[in-house]
């Protein structure tokens, strides 16, 4: 039953060109690092049914192209996520400085209820690290983002920050500050019915 | 009872024995001493005693005689024999009376027995007559046994048979009237193993049951595919319901979904139909057009609704409007074929999925009902952009830009759709309409390029540069490969820049100041080496425009190097050195008098450089290109100073017999050549 699912989240993951934006897609969707990952050409996107409170959530991840001649292009996919994925690279320092062009664009072309989570992606290089944890975690708290480090290619920390989104976004649908049923929100209910106990009794009386 | 009676007188005998006894024993008393007799006497009476109390019987018999014995007078002791035997005889009489009874009992008792026999023979007779007859029914009965047995068996087998070869009643049912469920599927499941099994029952000798319970499954089977596909497409029509409802009628603007439904039913149903392409053709039909409203009506919602961000509003900028249409569509394009493959999956693990070898091609349908869904775009699109082309002037490079994005998105709607479907393919018509339109326009962008006073690139010229510069910013930024950006450049290029190098070119034989021209045409050329050098696919073509450039170049040195060494006089004295025999100082015009005045008038001229090549160096400074202006000056200095090497070198010849040759030519070579730099 892989395709029941109760919620649809679309997710966007943004950030600067080469800070593992498609290898932290397929991570998280296929549990492989690629280590050959051509550029992105324009939004490419990856599907993988979650669960959360006993609920089937399928994200639904937008992965854009990180280089500054799509960036045309992929600001017209912002529209209607749930969540997004700012990522960057902690060995790059330039990355980390791009990060407040990216923030605008997410802000500016989300709704405002949208879960922003930076993400310092490649600590499996932690010793050539040019932007420091805390460093990045004021800068977090500073912008009310979720902050946290992850590696793409060792997989640590990548599920947990998918589903960590996720979490908060269906908190705020709980608790009302999001209504799961209005488009720009990012969120399709899709009640896939399957009921197998009925099947199985109406089958039992028929046979 | 009898005996009770007997016993007393029998017993009352006996007692009156004893008696006799003892009486008779105590009578002699004359012959035995009187003291011997009483002795006996007291011990009769004791033992009597004695033995009363032990003999029941004996105290039985006195209590008896006590009852009619009185007093024990004389006579009543010599009557007493008489009494007892009176009383026996009494006794004996009434036992009589009672026997008598007995024996007519008895007798009554044996007519009874007697019947009894006779009853018992005749059951005997009968028995007997009747045994005769029950044995057939025997023999009967052992045969119905074993015929019951074997039908018995044979209805165990029948039953199996049936249950492999025939519906129950409520399979029937299910499978023909009741609503369609798991069991519907089941059964039609069972009527296609029944007519495979009937397939193998034609091998046997059982062929015409087996034809005959074929035509009856197929005929079930008819009756519930055509069930299953109006029930199907039914389902399929509410596919178009995640369309939203009423956003009007909501204060906050917003606009709810529906809820998608998509039940196993629906799947197992495709799944089954795909064993009858026809009818399932029909389905898909219905699924196409229920998503094909689905989509329109989100696609409107998307542009115009009351969200926070229509994408109406970008529609002031047809590239970013255009672009958020695409990427729309992209996303939908996700969406959709999510919910279509999981429709036409053929999941074999489902119950009741039947699995007939042909629902392994469910899937293959899955492009087609997108293609076919998505075709209902084509038409609003186009309407978008022809709102565009047909709307306010448009700058070129917004044709070209919106061509790329087509072309972008072509590639990426493609991915999820089929290449080959039909929104793709439209996208690269659209493009061919855009493209079409960007050509037009480009066309008549054409410049006349003519002479201009400064010799700086005309503004026309100046402005197409700018624009190409825009478009060729485009092009490397597009995700085209390489070849066919090559391709897409040499189209730009024979539309722009191929018209200015001819009309460059044909200009130079036809002018009269050839100087200014030569100047004009290096400066035109540098403008488009400048506007196309940076771009990896362009480098062939600014080789090109570099190599024209040099030519000009050159042709421009040697035309200002030749009117500067005519100026000078130079020219014709070289003229005269190389068409004389030597000795040289005997030709006319070169006489040592001759050459001393030119030499000593070219040295006034060399002292006042800035007079000598105030002229050329004039024109150099029009040239744009530093480094070309450099060049062509320095090459200028250097055909002087080459020349006069040459006529230098002529005077100090020996042959040429000049006398006072170092009078004459008294700078070198090396010291003219440092003055001129």
């Amino acid at each position: 039953m892989s395709g029941a699912h109760e919620y649809i989240f679309k997710y966007i993951i943004i950030g600067d060109m080469g800070v593992g934006k498609s290898c932290l897609l397929h991570q998280f969707t296929d549990q492989k690092f690629m280590t050959d990952c051509p550029h992105t050409i324009g939004v490419e996107f990856g599907t993988r049914v979650i669960e959360i409170a006993n609920k089937h959530i399928k994200l639904q991840i937008w992965d854009t192209a990180g280089q500054e001649r799509f960036r045309a292009v992929t600001r017209s996919y912002y529209r209607g996520a749930a969540g997004a994925l700012m990522v960057y690279d902690i060995t790059r320092r330039q990355t980390f400085h791009h990060l407040a062009s990216w923030l605008t664009d997410a802000r500016n072309l989300t709704n405002p209820h949208t879960i922003i989570m930076l993400i310092g992606n490649k600590l499996d290089l932690a010793e050539q690290r040019e932007v420091s944890f805390e460093e990045a975690s004021r800068f977090a708290q500073e912008n009310g983002l979720i902050y946290m480090e992850t590696s793409a290619k060792t997989g640590e920390n990548v599920e947990r920050s998918f589903i960590e989104t996720a979490t908060k976004i269906y908190q705020n649908i709980e608790s009302g500050v999001l209504d799961p049923n209005s488009v720009e929100s990012g969120i399709q209910v899709t009640t896939t019915l399957i009921e197998p106990a009925r099947e199985q009794q109406q089958s039992g009386c028929s046979c | 009872m009898v005996n009770q009676r007997n016993q007393r007188p029998l017993l009352t005998l006996d007692t009156k024995q004893k008696i006799n006894e003892n009486g008779g024993g105590s009578s002699p008393s004359t012959t035995a001493p009187q003291n011997s007799i009483i002795t006996r006497k007291v011990h009769q009476v004791v033992s009597i005693s004695s033995s009363l109390a032990e003999n029941d019987s004996l105290r039985n018999a006195l209590q008896y005689l006590g009852t009619f014995y009185g007093e024990n007078t004389v006579d009543e002791r010599r009557n007493l024999r008489g009494v007892l035997e009176s009383k026996t005889l009494d006794t004996h009489k009434e036992l009589l009376r009672e026997f008598t009874k007995v024996n007519e009992r008895l007798e009554l008792l044996d007519n009874v027995v007697g019947d009894l026999s006779k009853a018992c023979s005749l059951i005997d007779e009968q028995m007997r007559q009747h045994e005769s007859v029950t044995k057939s029914f025997l023999v009967q009965y052992n045969n119905t046994q074993q015929k019951l047995s074997d039908s018995q068996h044979r209805q165990k087998l029948i039953s199996t048979f049936l249950t492999q070869f025939q519906l129950t009643d409520a399979e029937r049912d299910a499978l023909l009237y009741h609503p369609i469920t798991q069991t519907f599927f089941r059964t039609l499941n069972k009527v296609h193993d029944i007519k495979n099994a009937c397939t193998d029952m034609l091998r046997t000798h059982q062929q015409k049951s087996g034809l005959e319970i074929m035509e009856e499954m197929s005929g079930y089977q008819d009756t519930a595919y055509e069930r299953l596909s109006r029930w199907t497409q039914e389902k399929c029509r509410l596919l178009s319901s995640d369309v939203y409802q009423d956003s009007y009628a909501d204060e906050h603007d917003e606009h709810l979904y529906g809820h998608l439904l998509v039940e196993q039913e629906l799947k197992n149903a495709l799944n089954a139909l795909s064993g009858r392409p026809v009818l399932l053709r029909c389905c898909l039909k219905e699924i196409v057009s229920a998503r094909k409203t689905a989509l329109v009506s989100k696609f409107f919602d998307a542009l115009h609704g009351g969200r926070r961000r229509p994408i109406e509003m970008a529609a002031h900028d047809p590239v970013r409007y255009i672009g958020d249409i695409l990427a729309w569509i992209h996303q939908s394009a996700a969406s959709e074929r999510e919910l279509v493959d999981s429709l036409l999956s053929n999941d074999e693990s489902e119950p009741g999925t039947p699995t007939s070898s042909s629902s392994s091609s469910l899937q293959s349908y899955s492009f087609g009902v997108l293609d076919e869904t998505f075709q209902v775009l084509n038409a609003h699109l186009k309407d978008k952009i022809d709102q565009i082309l047909n709307g306010e002037r448009v700058d070129m490079i917004v044709y070209f830009r919106l061509g790329h994005l087509m072309e972008l998105y072509r590639f990426t709607i493609g991915k999820l759709l089929g290449m080959n479907s039909s929104l793709p393919c439209y996208l690269s018509e659209l493009r061919s309409m855009v493209d079409h339109c960007f050509y037009d326009v480009l066309q008549k962008q054409q410049v006349v390029v003519s002479l201009t006073l400064n010799l700086k690139p005309p503004n026309d010229m100046v402005d197409l540069m700018h624009k190409l510069t825009d478009i060729l910013n485009t092009l490397n930024q597009s995700m085209v490969p390489q070849e066919s950006r090559e391709q897409e450049f040499s189209n730009i290029i024979s539309a722009v820049v191929d018209p200015i190098l001819s009309n460059l070119s044909s200009t130079i034989t036809s002018q009269e100041n050839i100087s200014d021209m030569y100047v004009f045409i290096v400066n035109c050329h540098a403008l488009l080496h400048n506007t196309l050098s940076p771009y990896d696919f362009a480098t062939k073509k600014s080789e090109v425009v570099m190599a024209e450039t040099d030519k000009i170049m050159e042709q421009f040195i040697s035309f200002q190097s030749d009117q500067l060494l005519t100026n000078v006089g130079i020219k014709q004295i070289l003229d005269l050195i190389k068409n004389n025999q030597k000795p040289l100082s005997a030709v006319d015009g070169l006489k040592p008098e001759q050459m001393s005045l030119f030499m000593q008038s070219l040295y006034v001229h060399l002292f006042s450089t800035s007079t000598l090549l105030l002229s050329p160096q004039q024109q150099c400074d029009k040239i744009s290109s530093t480094r070309l202006k450099v060049y062509s000056k320095n090459r200028i200095t250097t055909a002087l100073s080459d020349a006069y090497a040459q006529v230098y070198a002529c005077i100090q010849d020996l042959e040429n017999q000049y006398d006072n040759a170092k009078e004459i030519a008294f700078r070198t070579p090396q010291q003219v050549k440092i003055l001129l730099e």
